[in-house]
């Protein structure tokens, strides 16, 4: 338990950094790291497949993408140019911290009730549910599960990806055209 | 089995900084490095209730939780994309000086 308390820990420094590094290649950084500490996070909870799609797409390519755009803008010192005044008034950031705080006693008081996860997790889905065991046979099911139950899903999915591609790439070519 | 509640106090806690991002930066990297921890958040909590039943793990939330991260990695694409469009035209991030795009 001390582990992933540890790994946790890293999770929101890392997270925390992210958001209030003045430097925008510090605040990628920051954000790689957070992606890679919950990938390891995931791991050691026995999700080896998300772990792994964690660290390829979150950690790998997006980060890369960050980094991609901030080289084709300013060369990581954009936060400079900008009046460092937040966004909104006082009014709204005091109402919306209220919010915040609100919410998060709300989940506070939460804790204390007894969720019936367990029961519903051991009546509705211990059909599907595997036990703890060798990572492979939790791979296994997983990836057996997307196919078999979630198959539909995945070609819809597709269908978007597919979409957001075609969609990125009108918008880049439009930005050479321009030039 | 980990303990529920820390998962749930990581969670509060990173959607709560991926809120503050939201809310307090004017840059539209930071903005969507924001929507990004809000992501992670969300993903987080479902893995770790995939894992509370003793000694079971259910892989549904996995599989979803997987099919979020695709899509989560296509949607921080096409608004790095917009990103560059905006900067290309507007020569800035600062969303407070793209106000020509409101009616």
């Amino acid at each position: 338990m001390i582990p992933m308390f540890f790994v946790l820990s890293l999770v929101l420094v890392s997270a925390v950094l992210a958001v209030t590094s003045k430097n925008i290649i510090y605040a990628v950084v920051a954000l790689l790291s957070t992606n890679v500490t919950l990938g390891m996070a995931y791991y050691m909870m026995g999700a080896p497949m998300v772990s792994l799609f964690q660290l390829a797409i979150f950690a790998g390519a997006v980060v890369v993408f960050f980094v991609i755009t901030v080289m084709l803008t300013s060369g990581g010192d954009m936060e400079y140019d900008i009046d460092p005044s937040p966004l909104m008034n006082k009014k709204t950031q005091l109402a919306l911290t209220a919010i915040a705080v609100e919410v998060m006693i709300t989940a506070a008081l939460g804790l204390s009730l007894d969720f019936p996860y367990r029961k519903y997790a051991l009546d509705s889905i211990a059909s599907l549910s595997i036990t703890v065991g060798v990572y492979d046979d939790i791979t296994t099911a997983v990836s057996q599960f997307l196919w078999q139950v979630r198959g539909m899903d995945l070609i819809i999915q597709s269908f978007v990806i597919l979409t957001a591609v075609i969609c990125t790439i009108a918008m880049l070519k439009m930005r050479r055209e321009d030039e | 089995m980990y303990p529920l509640e820390m998962f749930m106090v990581t969670t509060a806690l990173l959607f709560l900084f991926g809120l503050v991002a939201l809310v307090m930066k004017r840059d539209l990297v930071r903005l969507l490095i924001g929507i990004e921890i809000l992501f992670n958040a969300a993903n987080l909590l479902f893995v770790a209730l995939s894992t509370q039943t003793p000694g079971m793990i259910d892989p549904f939330p996995q599989s979803i939780v997987m099919m979020a991260l695709v899509l989560d990695g296509t949607v921080i694409a096409v608004g790095l994309a917009l990103a560059l469009n905006v900067f290309k035209h507007y020569k800035t991030f600062d969303i407070k000086k793209l106000r020509k795009l409101k009616w």
